[in-house]
């Protein structure tokens, strides 16, 4: 564990586990500290971010608090880093661990469909979904998760597989463990821990990708995510750049911070990178 | 040797069409469970429409037919190599999809190159240098390209070299104004290159450096390297021959991953620069109910996919002779 | 050449419509300046036209780039009436029933053939009435074409039908070359692509996705005109990068509001650049909330009452739209003034009024302070109509309506609204033309209740009254009393109020300071830019 520590307490570690949990208490304290509808418009259209007290990060081209939308925001961005991740993880670790324990011909297939997912284009099958269900927060993430798990079941399989020819599974399989039992109670659990390091990237591509379906117009009109503030800021560029500015470099903090946590992460569980 | 090459190419694409077909069938029920259709769009487009137009749209465009009949006869069009019609456009899907190539080549290839080259050598220096100033640097850098949103940086880039600076076109492929041939027309094409090329690039230049950085430490570590520095060779060659070469495998598997967001992937980037690629032409398709020539698009995607997957793997053998004896 | 005996008669080519006594805007903005010939004019259009026949594609898109190439009989002058393009005068017998149209002498078709009655006949009876998705309507009362000489040509009407006198330019009406579309199906016709016409430029190239190229037509009949020698319309999705190209001289001419309107005031301020608000006038374009009434809650009027006084109109035109809009007081906009009623029963932004309505109308707020839920589709063409929808939502919460957004792509709004009927208010906008009956009229008369059709009569609205005035209109000769039927149906559709105008909109075209003459007539965003002229 000592290790552990002495990795999260680099400056790298250090300014990652300060992002995500900033992200965090964001997106805990945005009802109580902005109780009213982050769309409602509030005050004096564009204002700049300073130049009212009241409303420190400025106001949008409606009159909407932007820090009350960066708030707010922070909550969708997390709803949708963590439910698109749960969602990919979900389906990519069935599919996976579930061909690579059984082989065969269900391996074949599972990993044909596996493949038929990675073959299409993501974003494009993402605003596919989106446009097809209509893009409210739920299909979004539903989008999102779908386009993402064949990656993770490529993984999956191949820890799996690596896991199955462990002697202890061989041993367990002559004490006449179920395989189904085995796959929950010994195979996956070991197969987990790199599959979890991914999830940090997975939620960090998901916001990225949530704020490109709210650039082409993909986004749920009754909430304020990040993505869509840089939307509706993208029309004032000229001349209230702020108004994208400030939700970009909240995203870009909240995905770098989530990156550099997996990447700390991903060399704590890994013993060869020491050093 | 290139006849070879080339039947085995056509065999990979054999065995994958299990794999397009999935592809096509997935897209295709996506676009049926999607509400409207062409019909709707034509009329949504001209601001007016009556009962009569709309049915004659409807049986015109073959949407009064089953779902089960239009999708086989989609597939036996495909099986004689006939994409269809778009129809809101008044051309066949194919030769849509081969106007619009040459652009979606022009701004894919050189951001690939230029990403794997620049992510690599980025990626490989970090590495050599880990724990130091300039990988420091170089990892912040690197993340923070990595974790800003694509069209975002677009608009930037065509606020500041577009319109304040003027150095470059704001968007376009070419000046359409002018009649330029040859050398010219290249030049003007360059130019109206360099915004796209870069913003594209510059996500994909962060993930290969990332992942540069990883496999090279990993390598570095590795037996070899080590009995080959044992062995006097200079630290150049050892890191650039020995544990460069090993390294650049993960690197190669990523490019292949990457290939199905060739053609999709530009949607945003295409947007933000009007460039005309594919990306852009699929984007709208899905829009506009446009079934054929989506399905087109997606089919042409899967097959560059499936090839540049097979392009890689020959590089893989030639990166390392372990995989080309197997 | 004209029976004097035929009444009605408007000659306008050279007298100028300032016998009319209506001054020319144009000569009131600028000082007559002598145009200049010659240059390349880079203008954009958005989206890109699927195809470049406007008789077979009623989009805007299409409408920007076809009229160069195409003529109409007529186009309008700032008054709606007739200025002489490929006819050179029109008779209405005085029964109404027949209508003759003289041709202008002498025009030939880009590939060289004679332009002829024949080709007039054959865009009516082949085109319009049967592909048009308007002209099916205008042209219904057209019985027969006759053409007793190669310029004249005369339409036999089953009843008299006024409203063809305003559906006759180059946009709604345009003439197509019998010779390359007779005998085949028009929609696959290969010349959508590459278009033949007898209008001020020549088709030269398209390459999709990037620019559409047309050059001058030297042998135009309207001689020395067009001023340009070629116009180059670049295909660009994104509004930043429009402004960008329009900022930096790389084009100088984008109709139909093609930057953000928060932009707008940015850029109207360099300069180089101005911002034209005329030349739509024609087309009176007006956005309003449209009401289910299959629904329970919107079926008693006092709720859409209640709505329409929840809503303050004035934040809608000045803070959601920048100012470019008027707030709308009725149905049909004020700019077509032969129409618009201004009397109509009036809805104005008052909270409690609204809230006393829903009260009566027994919808008390609950717990959580709302009364009941409903939701809003609004029309996705993009972010101020996304943002109108954000301000109603705001608003109607405010006297205790949750309202919900609902957010899609165009399809699914057309699917959902027209054909489902599964929505409760939808937001939309309407086209009025310079006749009600092109636009408006569809919104209330029962007939247009089609399910599956969009742009109908979407709420469910029927009033048998409201039916005989506007079939009455239909039929009225007499413009006095036609004019005084469209009043009546405004002030009964406010009355019963089965959708709420919000505002009359205005769109605009940004072009360089250095061309000239652009808004030539109240629909000059659908004419050629044959008068216009780039400074040297």
């Amino acid at each position: 564990m000592s290790r552990g520590w002495r990795l999260l307490l680099t400056p790298r570690g250090l300014i990652g586990l300060l992002l995500v949990l900033g992200l965090g208490a964001m997106a805990l304290a945005a009802p109580w500290l902005y109780p009213d509808d982050p769309l409602d418009m509030v005050a004096t259209p564009s204002l700049w971010p300073g130049q009212d007290p009241d409303y420190w990060l400025g106001t949008d081209l409606m009159g909407r608090d932007l820090a009350s939308g960066i708030f707010h925001g922070a909550r969708v961005s997390l709803l949708v880093g963590l439910s698109a991740a749960a969602v990919s993880l979900t389906i990519g670790t069935a599919v996976g661990a579930l061909a690579g324990f059984l082989g065969g011909r269900a391996e074949m297939l599972l990993m044909r469909l596996t493949e038929v997912f990675q073959t299409m284009p993501p974003f494009l099958f993402a605003i596919a979904v989106v446009a097809v269900l209509g893009p409210s927060i739920g299909h979004v993430i539903l989008a999102i998760g779908l386009t993402s798990w064949p990656g993770i079941a490529r993984l999956a399989r191949a820890e799996v597989m690596a896991v199955r020819a462990r002697d202890f599974v061989d041993a367990a399989l002559c004490c006449g463990a179920s395989s189904s039992r085995l796959l929950l109670a010994h195979v996956l659990p070991n197969a987990l821990s790199p599959i979890l390091v991914t999830a940090s990237v997975l939620m960090a591509t998901a916001m990225l990708t949530e704020a490109g379906l709210s650039f082409l117009g993909l986004s749920d009109p009754n909430l304020v995510s990040w993505g869509s503030m840089i939307g509706a800021g993208r029309e004032a560029l000229r001349t209230h750049w702020y108004m994208a500015a400030v939700p970009g470099v909240a995203l870009a903090l909240a995905v770098l911070g989530l990156n550099l946590l997996g990447d700390v992460v991903d060399d704590i569980l890994d013993p060869r990178r020491e050093g | 040797m290139a006849g070879g090459v080339a039947w085995l190419a056509a065999r990979r694409l054999v065995q994958a069409v299990p794999v397009l077909f999935g592809v096509v069938l997935v897209n295709f029920l996506l676009m049926q469970a999607a509400p409207g259709d062409l019909a709707d769009v034509l009329a949504g487009e001209q601001g007016a429409a009556t009962p009569e137009m709309m049915a004659e749209l409807r049986a015109r465009f073959g949407l009064d037919q089953p779902v089960w009949m239009q999708f086989l006869h989609y597939l036996g069009n495909v099986v004689t190599g006939d994409l269809g019609h778009s129809h809101r456009l008044g051309l066949p899907v194919l030769t849509l999809i081969l106007e619009r190539l040459p652009a979606t080549l022009l701004l894919m290839v050189p951001a690939i190159l230029l990403a794997s080259g620049s992510g690599m050598l980025l990626g490989g220096l970090a590495a050599r240098r880990a724990g130091s100033w300039l990988d420091g640097i170089i990892s912040a850098g690197v993340l923070l390209a990595y974790a800003t949103p694509l069209f975002w940086v677009g608009l930037m880039g065509i606020v500041l070299f577009g319109v304040r600076l003027q150095w470059l076109p704001v968007g376009g492929m070419r000046d359409p104004g002018a009649d330029l041939s040859g050398l010219a027309l290249a030049l003007d094409t360059a130019r109206h290159m360099v915004l796209p090329v870069c913003t594209l690039s510059l996500f994909y230049a962060a993930l290969y450096a990332r992942l540069m950085r990883a496999s090279m430490l990993t390598a570095l570590k590795q037996d070899y390297v080590r009995t080959a520095r044992a062995k006097g060779l200079s630290p150049w060659q050892v890191d650039a021959v020995h544990a460069g070469r090993n390294a650049l495998l993960p690197v190669l598997t990523m490019v292949g991953l990457q290939a199905g967001a060739l053609i999709g992937g530009g949607v945003l980037v295409e947007t933000v620069f009007s460039w005309p690629g594919l990306g852009r032409l699929a984007f709208d398709a899905i829009l506009r109910r446009d079934l054929n020539l989506l399905l087109g698009i997606v089919l042409a995607s899967s097959v560059t996919v499936v090839l540049v997957n097979f392009l890689v793997d020959l590089l893989y053998g030639l990166a390392d002779p372990r995989v080309r004896a197997a | 050449m004209i029976p004097p005996a035929m009444s009605r008669r408007l000659l306008l080519a050279g007298l100028g419509a300032a016998t009319l006594g209506i001054p020319s805007r144009m000569a009131l903005a600028q000082p007559a300046a002598t145009p200049r010939r010659g240059g390349t004019l880079t203008a954009i259009v958005q989206p890109e036209p699927p195809i470049l026949v406007s008789a077979l594609n009623a989009g805007a898109p299409t409408g920007v780039v076809s009229t160069n190439i195409f003529d109409g009989l007529f186009t309008y002058d700032w008054d709606m009436s007739l200025k002489p393009c490929l006819a050179q005068s029109w008779t209405l017998a005085a029964d109404g029933l027949s209508l003759t149209f003289r041709l202008r002498p002498g025009v030939k078709w880009h590939d060289g053939q004679d332009f002829t009655a024949e080709d007039v006949k054959f865009s009516l009876e082949e085109i319009w009435r049967k592909i048009h998705p308007r002209g099916r309507a205008t042209f219904a009362a057209v019985e027969a074409v006759e053409t007793p000489d190669p310029l004249t040509v005369t339409l036999r009407l089953r009843q008299p039908s006024p409203v063809i006198l305003s559906a006759l330019n180059a946009y709604e009406a345009q003439i197509l070359p019998r010779h390359i579309y007779a005998g085949g199906d028009a929609l696959a016709n290969p010349a959508n692509l590459k278009p033949v016409g007898t209008g001020p430029f020549r088709f030269r190239e398209w390459v999709r996705g990037e620019h559409i190229i047309l050059e001058r037509n030297p042998d135009y009949w309207d001689e020395g005109k067009p001023y340009l020698d070629r116009i180059v319309f670049r295909i660009v999705p994104d509004a930043a990068a429009r402004a960008a190209l329009l900022e930096t001289g790389q084009a100088q001419y984008a109709p139909y509001s093609p930057v953000p309107l928060s932009d707008v005031a940015r850029l109207r301020a360099l300069p180089g650049l101005a911002v034209e608000t005329r030349g739509y006038e024609w087309i009176s374009p007006w956005l309003f909330l449209e009401f289910n009434l299959r629904k329970p809650e919107l079926k008693d009027r006092r709720v859409r009452q209640a709505i329409a006084h929840a809503i303050n109109r004035d934040i809608i035109a000045k803070t959601v739209w920048h100012g470019f809009g008027k707030p709308a007081v009725s149905t049909v906009p004020s700019s077509l003034t032969r129409f618009h009623n201004p009397d109509v029963p009036k809805y104005p932004f008052d909270v409690k009024k609204a809230e006393a309505l829903l009260d009566e109308a027994g919808f008390r707020r609950g717990a959580d302070g709302m009364r009941f839920a409903l939701s809003h589709d609004y029309l996705p063409y993009g972010d101020d109509y996304r943002r109108t929808g954000e301000y109603v939502r705001q608003a109607l919460r405010r006297v205790g309506i949750d309202l919900t957004l609902r957010s899609q792509d165009t399809p699914s709004y057309l699917r959902r609204v027209f054909t489902d009927y599964e929505f409760d208010i939808s937001s939309s906008w309407a086209s009025s033309f310079s006749d009600p009956q092109i636009g408006v009229q569809r919104l209330f008369w029962s007939k247009a209740i089609n399910k599956g059709t969009p742009w109908t009569n979407a709420s469910g609205y029927s009033n048998p009254e409201m039916d005989q005035v506007i079939e009455a209109a239909q039929r009225a000769v007499d413009p006095a009393e036609r004019a005084r039927l469209f009043r009546e149906m405004q002030a009964l559709a406010a009355t019963d109020l089965p959708n709420l105008p919000l505002i009359e909109l205005h769109f605009f075209t940004v072009h360089a300071k250095t061309l000239r003459d652009v808004a030539t007539g109240p629909d000059a965003a659908y004419s050629s830019l044959k008068h216009a002229w780039l400074e040297g």
